[in-house]
């Protein structure tokens, strides 16, 4: 073989070489991208079954906190109520009769209500607005403190499960607030700033040291709900100053 | 001066210009068929831009070599220069990251200011095989496709879409096998055609094919948007 014949075929070879080698990186651009794309389906996949998870849960608390408001308006109301109608029913005096009468009204009002909050449509069917005017209007009746609303109502448009997470964070934090921190007044703040609306819960009470342990498993489960509707949960508390909740959602 | 003789020209011309002449008025006529909007679309632009520019320097370096004339200027303006930038920026229109944009620009102004000091400094002249200027170019080239890919691999924009579909991985992928393939020939040009003239004779034909393939595609990627528009069938999407 002549030098010339050999040079030809070293680059004649080397070409072949160097463009099995380029196709190689584009296959192998293209199987890893297929590879990325797979894994992304299986994360989103992921995230869709724990989303559906966190709204059947979210769901069952409402029931089961709705169920529990239920038997304490049943046992301190209701329960009241036609005791005393008993007692007056049991009296011979006209008046009290009339009394009585006036009493099961009142009854059949409370019932209805109550009636309405034992399904999750009347949920649905409520402003975020009206759903926490309706919870601060409940606290204030229990006497522990007083409670109070501003509202820009930028929270009237939302998504059913964005419902239903922010209904449920803000129960599970107007309980703790009342359950802990012992407060003499609770003020929730709806205000927007841009494309973000925020929930604002603050509460004068005792207040707790955020970096303690004990304190981060509940603050970690509500802000994870709030990631799984694209929100974000943020909390602030000094002790004997007391407790800042901010709830943020983009528009 | 020596009149023209446009028998020589006839008797150059092959398969080589007369394709890339074919490719580029097929380019024109897609072009000449798209809405005034998918006129405006950048890569529809480029794609038509380097199809012409390339049959055009082509057909002129022909004419220039059949009239015994060195043409070695036509190719260091025209390939090394002007559609070397075209490509740069088709690239750049495929990219999703505006700081890969901006490099891809400053790359572009990098290589400019390069060859301007080259060729001031007298390192290179404008008339002579263009070794360096390719040799950079074809480098900062195939750093832009390395940066298409890396975006392709990394972003989640491109999550949703099937490579195989887009105009822009089979462009990046021409361009990188046009580029890859030819620089080490361009860059032995001048020692092939002056110890080796049948092997540079045979070389050639590489990067020419692969010129033609990638103008092809070019030219593809201007009849994808007329024939989805036309038939509603997206072969690959541009």
């Amino acid at each position: 073989m002549s030098e010339q014949e050999s040079q030809f075929l070293l680059i004649l070879f080397g070409g072949i070489f160097f463009a099995f080698l380029m196709s190689l990186f584009v296959v192998a651009m293209v199987v890893l991208h297929r590879q990325r794309q797979m894994q992304n389906r299986q994360k989103i996949e992921h995230l869709k079954s724990e989303h559906e998870k966190t709204l059947l849960n979210v769901e069952n608390e409402i029931q089961q906190e709705t169920l529990s408001q239920i038997g304490r308006e049943l046992h301190d109301n209701i329960g009241q109520l036609l005791s005393l109608i008993k007692l007056s029913l049991n009296s011979a005096k006209p008046e009290r009769q009339q009394e009585a009468k006036g009493y099961v009204s009142q009854v059949i009002t409370e019932v209805r209500a109550l009636s309405k909050t034992l399904n999750l449509d009347w949920v649905a069917s409520l402003s975020l607005d009206d759903f926490i005017r309706e919870q601060l209007k409940r606290i204030e009746a229990t006497g522990f403190c007083q409670a109070s609303l501003e509202s820009d109502q930028s929270f009237l448009e939302l998504k059913k499960e964005e419902k239903f997470v922010l209904i449920r964070v803000i129960q599970e934090c107007l309980s703790n607030a009342l359950k802990h921190a012992q407060p003499d007044h609770i003020t929730i703040r709806i205000a927007h700033n841009g494309s973000i609306r925020t929930i604002e819960i603050k509460d004068d009470g005792k207040g707790f040291d955020t970096t303690q342990k004990y304190s981060g498993s509940g603050m970690h489960n509500l802000a994870n709900r709030m990631k799984t509707i694209g929100g974000k949960f943020k909390l602030t508390s000094v002790v004997g100053k007391g407790t800042l909740v901010s709830l943020e959602l983009p528009f | 001066m020596d009149q023209i003789n446009l028998d020589r020209f006839y008797e150059r011309l092959n398969y080589y210009p007369l394709s890339l002449i074919g490719i580029a008025l097929i380019g024109l006529l897609g072009y000449s068929l798209l809405s005034a909007a998918q006129r405006k679309n950048e890569a529809v632009r480029l794609s038509l831009g380097i199809v012409v520019l390339v049959a055009s320097y082509e057909f002129f370096a022909g004419f220039l070599a059949s009239q015994k004339i060195v043409n070695n200027w036509v190719y260091n303006l025209f390939n090394s220069h002007v559609s070397a930038i075209l490509f740069f920026l088709l690239l750049r229109s495929f990219l999703k990251r505006k700081n890969h944009k901006k490099w891809v620009s400053l790359l572009i102004v990098f290589f400019l200011l390069i060859s301007l000091i080259l060729h001031s400094s007298g390192f290179v002249h404008y008339n002579d095989s263009g070794e360096y200027i390719l040799f950079l170019n074809s480098v900062l080239m195939l750093g832009c496709c390395g940066l298409y890919f890396f975006e392709l691999m990394t972003l989640d924009e491109f999550l949703e879409i099937d490579p195989l579909k887009e105009f822009s991985f089979w462009a990046t992928t021409a361009t990188l096998f046009y580029f890859s393939s030819s620089f080490m020939i361009y860059i032995s040009y001048e020692y092939l055609y002056t110890h080796h003239l049948d092997i540079c004779n045979m070389v050639i034909e590489i990067p020419r094919n692969m010129s033609i393939l990638s103008n092809f595609l070019l030219c593809f990627g201007i009849y994808s948007v007329l024939i989805s528009d036309r038939f509603q069938i997206e072969i690959i999407h541009v």
